[in-house]
């Protein structure tokens, strides 16, 4: 930051990606990591906090589409049809003063072990808004994490918004951490789209025992097209467990880690299954 | 050096600031020393101050962040004088200790009560669990909250 000479606030997006088109210009969003960042190379920010168009939530029959610079705090305290494993992770992150400032998209960009928002927004099959001086385009959330998001971003690029499809799964998020306000040890979401009895297709995401959020494939395809048991979601829960790169953690072990992760699979596909409250319809 | 304007409990500043400076340690340079440094990283809380309405960490926004905002300190709350309900109900009901902790939890329960006029108990400990206390169990805290909520409510309605 010490080698910051210029600070912006745009009004509108298209002069704050112009500003983030120059060599050593860098976002800022809630600041909640930016404020402690020391990078010797930026000379200017944009702080993107005054764009009312990336600060809106807007729904439609099929989608909720929520903008880049949404706090989490406004994300759960939204009215309308917010997806609820998404409102519980916006809900899961640190505390009241944290979750006023945190945003969307530097939750997204930042993208370290503990961030709640992206598991769940993983686990939903979410498309992002990205936005350059010279290009607009939207990418599925898979692709945005093929690698760490930042290094998926082009130069100049920012999240513009996230998409949701309403209403296609039935969903649930888990955090387990030692307190309220910690770091997760381990974050779990599940979403299975459901058609009668039969699980269609199923997206089991983690984070906190992993590097940065992901999507864990073996134990949904496991799911996928297979009549409801819950011997399978007790099977998918130890199948998740088996395929994960785990991080160390200094809080618990690799045993933990892996016991846990079972359980809590399993737990949130059962909730998804059996009580996920925004999507009521049985997927006829 | 960048040069902002900001308000801080109703009064105009303008001052040139460090681009890595940040909003605790500028409001501490310029006298407002109710709003503390205790970790300096977003872990304690007690930095917290309201800027545009929204109750913030001072520590985690960069002080030209607040370039045009208004910043409330507990300042502007009230004084042994002339006390604000919660500075009043945190006396009567014995909710300080050592009082690090305490001028930003006035605040955090302040941007509560104005949105919730009768917040239950879960509501006050979501609304103050930015704010570490290392002296009290929080109770009696939570007691405050709600004892200065009744006590806006009969002004209220005394009022009308
Ligand atoms: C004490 C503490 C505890 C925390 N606990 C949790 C927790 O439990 N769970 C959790 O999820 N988070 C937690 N956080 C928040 C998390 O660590 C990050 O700080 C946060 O996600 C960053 O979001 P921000 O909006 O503040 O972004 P900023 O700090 O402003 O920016 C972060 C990064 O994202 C980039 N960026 C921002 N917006 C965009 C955009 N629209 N497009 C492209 N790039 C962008 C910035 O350039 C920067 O590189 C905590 C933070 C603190 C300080
Ligand atoms: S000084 Fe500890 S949270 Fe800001
Ligand atoms: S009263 Fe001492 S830290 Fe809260």
């Amino acid at each position: 930051m010490i080698n910051v000479e210029q600070y912006d606030r745009p009004d509108t997006l298209k002069e704050a990606l112009e500003l983030l088109a120059k060599e050593g210009a860098v976002a800022l969003a809630g600041g909640t990591s930016m404020s402690l960042a020391k990078n010797p190379s930026w000379n200017s920010i944009v702080d993107l906090s005054d764009i009312e168009e990336i600060q809106t939530i807007e729904e439609d029959d099929e989608f909720i589409t929520i903008g880049a610079m949404v706090t989490m705090t406004e994300i759960f305290r939204h009215p309308g049809n917010m997806p609820c494993s998404i409102s519980a992770a916006a809900r899961a992150v640190s505390s009241t003063p944290i979750r006023n400032m945190t945003t969307v998209g530097g939750s997204l960009a930042r993208s370290v072990y503990w961030n709640d928002l992206p598991v769940a927004l993983l686990s939903l099959g979410a498309s992002v808004g990205l936005a350059s001086a010279h290009e607009r385009r939207r990418i599925s959330i898979d692709e945005l994490y093929t690698s760490h998001p930042s290094k998926v971003l082009k130069s100049g690029e920012i999240i513009t918004d996230v998409k949701v499809e309403l209403g296609k799964y039935k969903t649930n998020f888990i955090k387990l951490a030692r307190t309220h306000v910690d770091y997760a040890l381990l974050n779990v979401c599940a979403s299975l789209e459901v058609k009668g009895n039969v699980i269609a297709n199923a997206r089991i995401s983690v984070g906190g025992a992993v590097n940065m959020a992901r999507l864990v494939i073996p134990a949904g395809e496991l799911l996928s097209g297979q009549q409801y048991s819950d011997d399978l979601f007790i099977k998918a829960g130890e199948t998740a467990a088996e395929s994960i790169e785990y991080r160390s953690d200094f809080r618990v072990n690799r045993e933990y880690q892996k016991a846990v992760t079972a359980k809590l699979v399993t737990r949130s596909l059962r909730d998804a299954w059996n009580n996920c409250e925004c999507n009521e319809t049985d997927g006829e | 050096m960048i040069q902002i304007s900001l308000n801080i409990n109703g009064e105009d500043f303008d001052v040139d600031v460090s681009p890595d400076l940040t909003l605790l340690d500028l409001l501490r340079e310029l006298g407002f020393h109710s709003v503390k440094k205790g970790c300096g990283e977003g872990d304690c809380g007690a930095c917290g101050v309201i800027m545009d309405g929204i109750y913030c960490k001072s520590c985690l926004v960069l002080a030209m962040q607040a370039n045009g905002r208004d910043v409330f300190t507990v300042e502007s709350m009230g004084d042994v004088n002339d006390p604000h309900p919660l500075q009043q109900a945190f006396v009567d009901e014995g909710a300080v200790q050592c009082g690090y902790c305490i001028p930003s939890m006035l605040l955090a329960a302040d941007v509560l009560l104005s949105e919730n006029e009768d917040p239950t108990d879960d509501e006050i400990k979501e609304a103050l669990d930015g704010n570490l206390c290392r002296c009290t169990g929080y109770v009696k805290q939570i007691a405050a909250v709600k004892k200065a909520a009744k006590m806006m409510r009969e002004e209220e309605n005394d009022a009308e």
